[in-house]
């Protein structure tokens, strides 16, 4: 048999080692699969507290597979005795990981250095988080060269049971998914010939951490939002969790106002954004007394209600369910679940849903964050407004959230109102300057006036606004590109000015 | 006997090819995974099937190619071919049938297909040096393809995600001639 060789080796880690080798397959297996559970904790948790935008996902992406990296390096120089206390130390800083990232940012945030949290955390990912599960497939291979096939083959089951796990397991939560991380690499380490009696008191404060984990992740988010979303001291965590597609948060501040935050950004829980609900929902509902509406995006789904409230069928269309469970347990006060009957929920991609529904809408509502990923500009795009104009009926109306203000020097607005524009023949735009938004109305011929869109704005409380028609919408979009799926710069630019804004604002 | 294959394979190739090879088919695969995320999400559904979908598929294909590898008499350009014309037949199909998820085994197929050249890749390339030489700069190539078309993608549109992977996989073809034995 093929070992490390001798001269990294002593005395009792000569027979570590050989226990290290003599299961080689079982290692990279659970290797395979730890290394898929830790990234989904990793990418949920670093893009969370870096406030996701595609940037921030690429960066954390890159950080992740740059620890497997530094792990195949450092395979031929660690020597084997090492391996037994690399896992101990892989299994504390990973169990205690969500915890231990959310004190260092929010420590450095309340010292005013949250841009250091862009360098710190990406710099530690790739040591402390991938690198110890990439050390044994090259070190196994090097010494058992006619192996690699078999390694390599078992690493990838591995990965793919990993992936199979988080779908079964992981809508039950971060401590079923830790427990059974701790499980496999106190496994791991036990075929890496760790002792027995170790391996018991391991196992005890897994057990132990396991059991303290659900308070201590409660209370180290609420920590970590005062810090960097300055909310009132005193912040409980109601929910939080990792879904397949982001990290699900409300929080509950000592006023009782409730707060929705995917990936770190608000989604819900200002006046700002209830002005949004009412701009989108309450008045276009008025206007149109739709029949039939459908909201693209769940959120706090206060906008299904207002709409729903003033009668016809409203449907929601989210992509993530973690979402509308999230909404419907602790915001049902804001969108009223419980209570109005016309009301359903389609889990889809509301691009595939629309292309595939037979359904026509009065009204539809695009309640989705703005561009900060490609995925979400896509809803922005001119190709989902061309699906979203066929699914309206003769007198339907498309209602956007512009994002920010439409001037002449915001390129976000003026991009998405130029891409509307381009499906609609008549757009009109209603900026609220109490919530610093600019929301367009769209459809082939409104079936309303301006004056019409003023006085239920006016009935709707909104006291603080500018109108504008559609040829002031032409003028303001200027000559700008919509938005298709070959124009996605709009991105890079957004991703890359939020990161800036974000640091400038230390 | 198997030992002094290796070391004699090892050292008939030049270290920067044993360096530059690999990498460049990092960037490779690190590009076509992200074309195909990007291509899938964009026009089939943005759901996690698509996602579970792709990294299933691919991780399967790579696994079954890997345990192939020293039964198959395919050569590296071979399976580099196969893998290009499955990526496009993805493209194609996502194309011409937009979102129809009915379509899923199909995509499922490709995938895997597409899988199979780096299961085959790393065990073959295994031959040639050390494990962990050819890992590490193959993951090193796939950092570097993955951000790279997700930059590019961004900045120039979806013709990014056809040229993007032809212009790498003509790099690949050429630098696979002394590389691949069975080439």
């Amino acid at each position: 048999m093929a070992a490390v060789p001798a001269s990294l080796l002593n005395g009792t880690a000569q027979r570590s080692a050989r226990m290290a080798i003599s299961r080689p397959m079982l290692v990279v297996f659970l290797g395979g699969v730890n290394l898929v559970l830790i990234q989904w904790v990793l990418v949920r948790e670093l893009t969370a507290l870096l406030m996701g935008t595609e940037l921030v996902v690429l960066l954390v992406t890159i950080t992740y597979f740059l620890g497997l990296s530094v792990g195949f390096l450092a395979s031929s120089r660690i020597p084997a005795r090492w391996l037994g206390a690399l896992g101990a130390a892989a299994l504390l800083l990973h169990l205690s990981l969500p915890i231990w990232f959310r004190l260092v940012a929010a420590g450095l945030a309340s010292a005013g250095a949250y841009w250091a949290v862009f360098l710190l955390l990406p710099l530690a990912t790739p040591f402390v988080v991938s690198a110890f599960y990439s050390i044994f497939l090259p070190l196994y291979a090097d010494h058992q060269q006619e192996r690699l096939p078999r390694l390599y083959t078992t690493e990838l089951l591995g990965s793919a049971c990993g992936v199979l796990v988080l779908v079964a397991l992981g809508g039950m939560g971060l401590t079923t998914v830790y427990a059974l991380y701790a499980g496999i690499l106190m496994g791991l380490l036990l075929a890496l010939g760790m002792r027995r009696v170790t391996a018991i008191a391991m196992l005890i404060g897994c057990a132990a951490w396991i059991l303290l984990l659900p308070a201590l992740n409660d209370w180290s988010n609420a920590r970590w939002f005062e810090a960097l979303h300055e909310l009132p001291a005193g912040l409980r965590t109601l929910h939080s969790s990792y879904s397949a597609y982001q990290k699900v948060d409300v929080l509950e501040d000592p006023q009782g106002r409730r707060y929705l935050y995917l990936d770190g950004l608000l989604h819900y829980g200002t006046d700002r954004w209830s002005r949004l609900n009412v701009i989108m929902g309450t008045v276009p509902a008025e206007l149109l007394k739709p029949e039939s509406s459908l909201v693209i995006g769940a959120g706090s789904m206060e906008m299904e209600r207002l709409i729903a409230e003033r009668g016809g069928q409203v449907t929601t269309v989210e992509l993530d369910p973690a979402v509308v469970a999230a909404s419907a347990a602790y915001l049902d006060s804001v969108n009223l679940m419980s209570i109005l009957p016309n009301r359903r929920v389609i889990i889809d991609d509301a691009k595939h849903y629309i292309a595939n529904t037979g359904e026509r809408y009065d009204l539809i509502a695009t309640d989705v964050p703005a561009a900060f990923s490609i995925q979400t500009a896509t809803l922005y795009s001119q190709p989902f407004y061309e699906q979203l104009a066929r699914r309206l009926t003769g007198d339907g109306v498309l209602v956007v959230n512009l994002t920010t203000r439409l001037t002449e020097d915001n390129l976000t607005a003026r991009r998405i109102a130029r891409t509307i524009l381009s499906v609609f023949d008549e757009v009109m735009v209603v900026t609220s300057h109490d919530s610093r938004l600019s929301f367009a109305f769209a459809a082939d011929s409104l079936p309303f006036s301006l004056p019409d869109l003023q006085a239920a704005l006016e009935g709707s409380g909104e006291t603080s606004f500018t109108l504008y028609h559609h040829a002031a919408v032409e003028a303001l979009a200027g000559d700008v590109a919509p938005i298709t799926l070959d124009t996605m710069d709009l991105v890079l630019q957004i991703s890359a000015s939020r990161i800036v804004d974000r640091l400038a604002a230390e | 006997m198997i030992q002094t294959q290796q070391i004699a394979g090892a050292a008939s190739t030049p270290a920067g090819t044993r360096r530059s090879y690999p990498l460049i088919v990092g960037v490779l695969l690190g590009a076509l995974q992200t074309g195909l995320f990007f291509q899938l999400t964009f026009t089939l559904s943005s759901g996690f099937t698509t996602y579970l979908l792709i990294t299933l598929c691919w991780l399967l294909g790579g696994a079954l190619g890997s345990s192939l590898a020293p039964r198959l008499s395919v050569s590296l350009r071979g399976l580099q071919a196969a893998m290009l014309i499955a990526y496009a037949l993805c493209g194609v199909l996502v194309l011409l049938f937009p979102f129809n998820t009915a379509l899923s085994p199909a995509y499922c197929l490709l995938i895997g297909a597409a899988g199979l050249y780096p299961g085959v890749f790393f065990a073959r390339e295994s031959t040639r040096g050390t494990a962990r030489g050819l890992f590490f700069w193959e993951n090193n190539g796939f950092i570097i393809g993955l951000a790279l078309t997700t930059v590019v993608f961004m900045l120039a549109g979806r013709a990014a995600l056809w040229l993007l992977p032809a212009g790498l996989a003509l790099l690949v073809w050429v630098w696979s001639a002394p590389a691949d034995g069975r080439g």
